[in-house]
């Protein structure tokens, strides 16, 4: 029995969540031992490569740990309670209480597991004011989330962008007080502002949540500026009616609203970052292809998650093919070709956001110096003509990459949806972590016999022919099932598209002053990102058949 | 539109979950212009057999036909033809009711907006207001009025009204009795409500266990579900009495359960040496009750 209800709240608290508490905790340590024992042996791997990934789930799971503690679930819509145990507002508790045990208890915890890692583990080690600091931020942040989480804002979108700002404004402060020089970034006193600023203004924002998920919409401020709104005239739902020809248009918009706005919106966060700080001359003594390189590799990385989400909002929940989507008057090929539109269109939308971003970072930078060095270090050894060559193929494989890895994942939501995740669920996340494991193998195998592959390379190989014809063979025994679904003019005219890229990079590879091993390989590497590229316009209609008709 | 092809044709319907049937050899047909209704308990297979003709479910055997057409190879050609509400209306919560209903036009060659906003208005929901914020009848409302404005040829109803008011109740029904009264159109109601289905329907599908028990006109089911109490000293086979699917038994008295001509039926016992005691007419709840399989509900008709 406990003796308070502050102890009580703590314990339910902890009770409720042990096992994703546990199971986030061991995720570094784990990933600690998976690096010293795998990642050391690849001979890509930089030194201390295992540093920064580590520091990096370090920050995962804290972030990981906040959420558990202020059950904040970002991706829930309008009715966005989450999992908070709602009879807690029931209890003979003072408000201020209920709003501080989550910020309390979280904050304290996730400060002590990343004080301790980062002592004990990474070597980092910070005086008790840089502690106390971190610790400071960290609580500043469970704050906002607490108060993101207790119904405040009803609108997902704006609790998200919400929510990254305050997160980007924390961490510079942190990093303006943490920095040995005084006049960094924000400087310490401006650092030391913003943070008491997101720390109270957080405090009050939680608090005042709790009061309005105990009195009901007393102080229902969206809803009031809502009718305001509405009153004026100045924004009405009648008026963005979209003008829909047909049903194929309707299904596209329909994507797009749900599913197409996700990584456009992460990649205009990303990128406010950058084209602040172009606005600021404190960094700019910084080399400018930097930024621009780690907007880049950040893109690269979390466009193929997103692939997921073009299937399903919540990854956690159910498939979108639900009676609603699967009644309506469309042929499976035409469901299938909104989604594939969709993950293509939004892809290119962000990335003319994020190189809108780069072209204005780099063209403000004082700073090209080093990014003008690289251009004539490349334009030397390839000309003029094969400098571009070479930036316009390395362009194509990294987004047809990218592209592509974001529809496999998203066949793969599909697939698991299909086959009945809650039964096969484990197994498939098993088969694809040792798939992935098993690629990372062979790539690490392939760099480390590079020499003796390229020879290999040079001769002719018959056993190469082996993945055209499993394709011939698949595109064979699926023939009658496209001939169904009315695909095979569609699909040939795909193919003839994605084929001619293939054959513009395959010309710019043999334009490039490479050895003929390298060219090969290239070669092959341009048609293996081809076929890759193809392959979801073969999978997503059999995918979508296969949810829509059981 | 050819009116002599059925609406819906099933032949050998069979398909099972885990090696469980959930429809068991179906053969049914359904002709056009009528008001069908399906009633069965839970798990009878109801919802399975509407989701074969939508073409959600592929015929494991046998095969489903709609409108002359397999759901399955042609669901938009299908679908096109087919206003379907279900009990659980998965609607997206974020439009507003005038962007469903825009959303929802732009499927149908047939649809009428202004029939749409009429119906809108009938219904008493405000178009600005967004789905999720609709209660759980006003979406049913929605709903319907979105499965009626391309004027159907067929208007599927998988328990509508299942937990609503009973204004939202008669607002389905009228809403069926609109769909029957224009052209004629066809209308399936799967439901739990036996008052509704016997206010609507015209022809009546008992499903139990998967099969279908019986597929009579309305009118029949009835005139000749009868409950019939006798005494009789010798033993009763009353497995081979024509139209008696259930009966129970204390000592000498019976209760028998028939769909039958009730005249021949009584002759009959009586030839046999029974003596009648009772004979009276079950209301479509006691037929629907008698006809469960679980004998607890038996016994209490009993």
């Amino acid at each position: 029995m406990y003796r308070a209800p502050a102890a009580a709240l703590t314990a339910e608290l902890f009770g409720k969540n042990r096992w994703a508490i546990i199971g986030t905790t061991l995720i570094p340590p784990v990933a600690w031992f998976a690096g010293k024992a795998y990642l050391g042996k690849l001979p890509i791997a930089p030194v201390g490569a295992a540093t920064p990934i580590s520091l990096l789930i370090l920050m995962g799971c804290a972030l990981q740990l906040a959420l558990i503690f202020a059950y904040v679930d970002l991706t829930a819509g309008s009715k966005m309670s989450g999992g908070f145990p709602k009879h807690i507002l029931l209890l003979p508790a003072p408000t201020w209480l209920l709003a501080l045990v989550p910020i309390v208890a979280g904050g304290s915890f996730t400060s002590g597991f990343v004080l301790l890692w980062l002592h004990y583990v990474s070597g980092v080690h910070f005086s008790w004011m840089q502690q106390l600091i971190i610790a400071a931020a960290i609580a500043s942040l469970m704050c906002w989330l607490q108060a993101m989480s207790w119904e405040l804002l009803p609108s997902r979108a704006m609790r998200i962008v919400l929510l990254t700002v305050v997160a980007i404004v924390a961490v510079l402060s942190v990093v303006s007080l943490l920095a040995n020089e005084s006049d960094n970034l924000f400087g310490r006193t401006w650092g030391a502002v913003g943070l008491s600023v997101i720390t109270i203004s957080g405090l009050g924002l939680a608090y005042l949540a709790v009061i309005r998920s105990r009195r009901g919409d007393t102080l229902d401020f969206y809803v009031r500026i809502r009718r305001i709104l509405d009153s004026s005239g100045l924004w009405s739902r009648n008026t963005r009616l979209p003008a829909l020809a047909n049903g194929v248009a309707a299904q596209n918009w329909y994507e797009w609203r749900v599913y197409g706005r996700v990584l456009p919106t992460c990649m205009i966060i990303l990128g406010a970052g950058p084209l602040a700080s172009i606005a600021s001359a404190r960094i700019r003594h910084s080399p400018s292809f930097v930024l621009p390189a780690l907007l880049l590799f950040l893109f690269f990385l979390i466009a193929p998650l997103v692939g997921g989400a073009y299937v399903s909002k919540n990854l956690t929940r159910r498939v979108q093919m639900g009676l609603f989507g699967a009644t309506r008057p469309l042929s499976d090929i035409e469901i299938a070709f909104a989604k594939l539109r969709l993950a293509v269109k939004s892809y290119v939308l962000s990335l003319a956001i994020l190189f809108a971003v780069v072209v204005a970072f780099v063209l403000a930078s004082r700073n090209n110096a080093a990014l003008i060095s690289l251009w004539s270090r490349l334009t030397v050894w390839q000309g003029a003509m094969g400098a571009y060559l070479s930036l316009l193929l390395l362009l194509i494989v990294v987004t047809a990459t990218s592209w592509a890895a974001g529809a496999y994942f998203m066949s793969l939501q599909l697939f698991a949806e299909g086959v009945n995740r809650k039964k096969h669920g484990w197994k498939i996340s098993l088969g694809v972590t040792a798939l992935f494991f098993l690629l990372l193998d062979i790539g690490g195998r392939i760099y480390r016999a590079r020499d003796s592959a390229l020879a290999w390379l040079q001769s002719p190989h018959y056993e190469l022919l082996i993945p055209p014809v499993l394709l011939i063979a698949m595109a064979l025994c699926l023939l009658p099932r496209f001939r169904r679904l009315d695909t095979l003019r569609v699909l040939n005219r795909l193919a003839s598209g994605v084929g001619a890229v293939a054959a513009l990079c395959l010309f710019a590879v043999w334009q490039l002053n490479l050895a003929f091993g390298y060219q090969w390989a290239l070669s092959w590497l341009v048609v293996a990102v081809a076929l890759l590229t193809f392959i979801p316009y073969l999978l997503v209609p059999v995918l979508v058949d296969l949810n829509r008709h059981r | 539109m050819d009116r002599q092809i059925p609406i819906i044709d099933i032949q050998h319907l069979t398909r099972r979950f885990n090696g469980k049937a959930a429809l068991d050899d179906v053969t049914i047909q359904f002709p056009r212009g009528h008001v069908f209704g399906i009633v069965g308990e839970n798990g009878a297979g109801k919802t399975t057999l509407i989701k074969h003709f939508l073409g959600l479910y592929r015929a494991q055997q046998g095969s489903v036909s709609v409108f002359g057409m397999d759901p399955v190879r042609h669901p938009k050609e299908v679908l096109s033809r087919i206003g379907y509400l279900s009990e659980q209306p998965d609607f997206p919560e974020w439009m507003t009711v005038a962007q469903f209903m825009n959303y929802m036009g732009a499927f149908y060659a047939n649809w009428d907006a202004k029939y749409a906003a009429r119906l809108v208005e009938e219904v008493n929901v405000d178009p600005n207001k967004k789905i999720g914020e609709l209660s759980k009848g006003q979406q049913a409302r929605v709903g319907l009025c979105a499965a009626q404005a391309h004027r159907p040829e067929l208007l599927v109803l998988d328990e509508p009204s299942s937990g609503l008011d009973p204004v939202a109740r008669n607002e389905i029904l009228a809403a069926v009795i609109r769909t029957v009264v224009e052209d004629g159109r066809s209308v399936l109601l799967s439901s739990h409500l036996l008052d509704e289905v016997q206010r609507v329907c015209d022809h009546l599908l008992f499903f139990s266990e998967g099969r279908v028990l019986l597929s009579e006109s309305m009118e029949a089911v009835l005139e000749k579900h009868y409950q019939i109490s006798l005494r009789i000293a010798a033993s009763l086979a009353w497995q081979s009495l024509p139209g008696v699917f259930k009966a129970t038994q204390d000592g000498a008295e019976w209760q028998l359960f028939c769909f039958a001509d009730i005249g021949q039926l009584t002759n009959l016992l009586e030839q046999q040496g029974a003596q009648i005691l009772d004979q009276r007419r079950l209301s479509l709840n006691e037929a629907f009750l008698a006809r469960s399989p679980q004998r607890h509900i038996l016994s209490e008709v009993a």
